[in-house]
């Protein structure tokens, strides 16, 4: 049975979110399952899949949400932001019209979703250079204007993918761990004559435990 | 029915500082379907706006050009339809019929885009099409007097293309329709 | 030698069912809650039945279909043919140019009905990828559209993108010139089919508009592709040649007609009333917790929402559960139902009841991801006979 799948030290919670077609699907089995397919169905509602990776010798299991796309299932989706650490922004580099939705989405995100959730724009399809519509430069700095971090993917040829991941879930773990040695260090001094700052970590259970895992799973 | 937008001299930011807004309202993503550019963008920003509106550009080099990779001369095919393209800079005598014909007879098109004069011209000569969308931003031109912002847009459909000219006279913008049948 | 045996009897019976001149939809039912054979083209007479497509009376059929048919093909003209027309032959001199953004302009709403083709165009593109079904040719394209010598744009090329084959030209001090072909950079959806064919998908895209266009309070949601795949399929797939030649026109109405029963599912602002999709979920909810408490909690000390779930099980009719014959012989089932669609809420509790072992021992993950990729190794029959086992449930 698999139980490595079982052992972890952390539990991310992580949302797919962008314009229907964009590949957020294939982003997802291509992390998940190293598989791509051309003519993947519609997503309909939310697709769930797991992996678990090692950062600094801990770890990390990752459970993304893949959502539907239309507008339509916005309103059953909103239940799935809850307990969301990062969210993947994804667009389409060769088509103009989901790049220009990303505010969209920012809103949605900002609407329902926690408040320090750390948000990857992600411009995949990077394959199709000769289709791309979206410059490179325009939307690093976009992200740069508004917090966030920024990649360029292939669902198709597998580019970026893993980095993609691995990094907002290394992000996702310095501030989660960060904010674990700021508990333990205010816990340290508890009669010292300066006022203490309570630091209230945004997501809940953020004690590490085998089986719990950091963030626990609504 | 292929949309096919036709533009070129646009000089930005050298002779002109944008396109008129009333061009840029109507130049919205989603209804064109490819970009052929005359060239004399000049610059990297002109190209990736005319990205935003249709992935598929297609640009030929003119003589103020920064990209100096952009080719002298370049043939699509749409349809039934070959489809030359240049700048116009090296054709001489600028705009000259003959000169043209020419250049449509070396590159074996049905249709000729030229640009260069900044002068709007559409018209047939012996049974091939030859088309110059003028300025988008109506810059300015030595060699042409009282310029007129103007594009065109080509509507491809089996053997017949229907070509729209949107000029910008006054404040108004003027459309008209020219139709080409291939002989 | 007694050699019939049970499919030839049940064949037997439905023949004789569909026969007699005025048919008795209850026993129809009753027979179609048993599984429809496979056999002589009878399920798309069944489904065509039960869907209120076709009225009991037999002699009344030519004329329904008839009148349906033509209604279909005035519905064709004047969404996609006539107004192509009108693009392709406007009068010189005439206001109407492809930027108009006047709201009056056919233009205008020409690329307004591409916004809603797009997403149409996306998902037929995919519709049950795992069979060639859809990408294969019909036999009964719709002709002024496919024909080579025809001005009007089939739909998928309204929205299509793709890069003109160019040739660079360089020309040498000598005057020697070189024409380079740029690498031919194929769109990224092959045509394997020939001038004048269409795809089985093409046609599912088209009916597709033209109920979008008909019904521009839901327009077109993702789904409904998943909903009208398998009604064709089964249409499309007609072994009698009279039936199958229409099978596009009698799509749409049987199509029309079981949305028209669950609509309210893919309405936004329906979700939270009785005949919303949240109303629906928590009936298998009421009905699982009656019928098996233990993994009712187990569920929901896991956090597990229907949303998760059963969301997509109940808007799609399970279409995306199994494969497409075990949709098809759920789907019997479903339409006999006269108390539609109560034996899905059934269905979709028995599905749970019979992965009880797994839920009640995994973990959050390991049942998300049972739920959402229903085992292969739990037959449909097991299914059906749990479901019909706890349906008597459901009437309390």
């Amino acid at each position: 049975m698999g139980n490595k799948d079982d052992e972890y030290d952390y539990l991310f919670k992580v949302v797919l979110i962008g314009d229907s077609g964009v590949g957020k699907s294939n982003l997802l089995s291509r992390f998940t399952r190293n598989e791509f397919n051309l003519e993947s169905k519609s997503t309909i509602g939310v697709e769930f899949a797991t992996r678990s990776i090692q950062v600094d010798a801990k770890t990390i299991k990752a459970q993304i949400w893949d959502t539907a796309g239309q507008e339509r299932y916005r309103a059953i989706t909103s239940a799935y932001y809850r307990g969301a650490v990062g969210a993947l922004l994804v667009y389409d580099i060769a088509k103009h019209l989901t790049y220009e939705n990303v505010e969209r989405w920012l809103k949605e995100l900002r609407d329902h979703a926690d408040n320090n959730i750390v948000i990857m724009l992600v411009g995949n399809k990077s394959d199709l250079r000769h289709l791309r519509a979206v410059p490179t430069d325009e939307a690093k700095a976009f992200s740069e204007k508004n917090g966030l971090s920024f990649i360029e993917t292939s669902a198709l040829d597998s580019t970026n993918v893993e980095v993609a991941f691995h990094n907002i879930l290394t992000e996702i773990y310095r501030i989660v761990s960060q904010k674990q040695i700021n508990d333990s260090q205010n816990e340290d001094d508890p009669t010292d004559g300066k006022a203490v700052e309570v630091i209230i970590p945004s997501t809940s259970n953020s004690t590490t435990n085998k089986q719990q895992g950091c963030c626990k799973n609504l | 029915m292929v949309l096919v937008l036709v533009v070129g001299d646009i000089h930005i930011p050298y002779r002109a500082s944008g396109l008129s807004p009333k061009f840029k309202k109507l130049l919205v993503p989603g209804k064109i379907q490819h970009i052929l550019c005359t060239g004399n963008l000049c610059t990297r920003d002109s190209f990736d706006y005319l990205k935003t509106l249709a992935s598929d550009v297609h640009v030929v080099r003119g003589d103020f050009d920064d990209n100096a990779s952009y080719p002298e001369q370049k043939v699509v095919t749409v349809g039934q339809f070959r489809i030359g393209m240049c700048h116009g800079h090296q054709v001489c005598p600028w705009g000259d019929t003959e000169s043209l014909a020419m250049l449509q007879r070396q590159l074996n098109v049905d249709i000729l885009l030229f640009g260069h004069t900044h002068k709007f011209e559409a018209y047939e000569h012996d049974n091939h099409f030859y088309i110059n969308p003028g300025s988008i931003t109506g810059a300015f031109s030595p060699i042409s007097s009282d310029v007129v912002p103007s594009f065109v847009l080509m509507d491809i459909q089996a053997s017949t293309v229907v070509t729209y000219v949107y000029q910008l006279q006054g404040n108004d913008v003027k459309v008209e329709r020219i139709e080409y049948q291939k002989a | 030698m007694a050699g019939i045996n049970l499919s030839d009897r049940k064949e037997t019976l439905f023949l004789e069912a569909l026969g007699s001149p005025v048919i008795d939809m209850n026993n129809l039912r009753k027979l179609c809650s048993t599984g429809i054979v496979e056999t002589c083209g009878i399920r798309t007479i069944c489904w065509r039945l039960l869907l209120n497509c076709l009225p009991k009376q037999r002699t009344k059929w030519p004329e329904a279909l008839e009148k349906q048919r033509c209604e279909y093909q005035q519905f064709l003209n004047e969404m996609i043919i006539e107004p192509g027309l009108k693009r392709c032959n406007a009068a010189p001199g005439l206001d109407d140019h492809p930027l108009n953004p006047n709201p009056t302009s056919e233009w205008n709403s020409y690329f307004k009905d591409n916004d809603i083709l797009l997403q149409i165009d996306k998902d037929v593109r995919r519709l049950c990828p795992d069979i060639a079904f859809f990408q294969n040719a019909t036999a009964y394209p719709c002709e002024p559209l496919v024909s080579p010598t025809s001005r009007l744009e089939n739909l998928r090329k309204r929205v299509e993108r793709s890069v003109l084959s160019s040739q660079n030209l360089t020309r040498k001090r000598l005057g020697i010139s070189n024409l380079i072909s740029s690498r031919k950079q194929a769109s990224r959806e092959y045509d394997t089919l020939e001038e004048g064919q269409e795809a089985h998908w093409e046609v599912v895209e088209r009916i597709l508009f033209i109920y979008a266009k008909l019904n521009p309070g839901t327009a077109y949601v993702q789904g409904m592709n998943e909903i009208i795949g398998p009604l064709y399929y089964t249409l499309a797939s007609d072994p009698n040649l009279e039936w199958k030649e229409h099978a596009e026109a009698d799509t749409f109405f049987c199509f029309t007609n079981l949305m028209g029963e669950i609509r309210d599912n893919f309405i936004k602002s329906l979700d939270k009333s009785g005949s919303g999709i949240e109303a629906s979920m928590n009936r298998v909810l009421c009905l699982l917790r009656q019928v098996d408490p233990e993994v009712w909690l187990r569920l929901d000390s896991l956090a597990i929402k229907p949303q998760f779930y059963l969301f997509r099980w109940i808007t799609l009719l399970l279409s995306q559960e199994f494969s497409l014959p075990d949709v098809i012989h759920i789907w019997d089932i479903l339409f006999s139902d006269s108390r539609r669609f109560d034996f899905l809420i059934a269905v979709c509790s028995a599905m749970i009841i019979l992965l009880r072992d797994e839920i009640l021992t995994r973990d959050f993950s390991h049942n998300m991801k049972l739920l959402q990729n229903y085992p292969l190794r739990i037959d449909v029959n097991t299914i059906i006979s749990k479901a019909k086992e706890i349906y008597h449930n459901l009437r309390n």
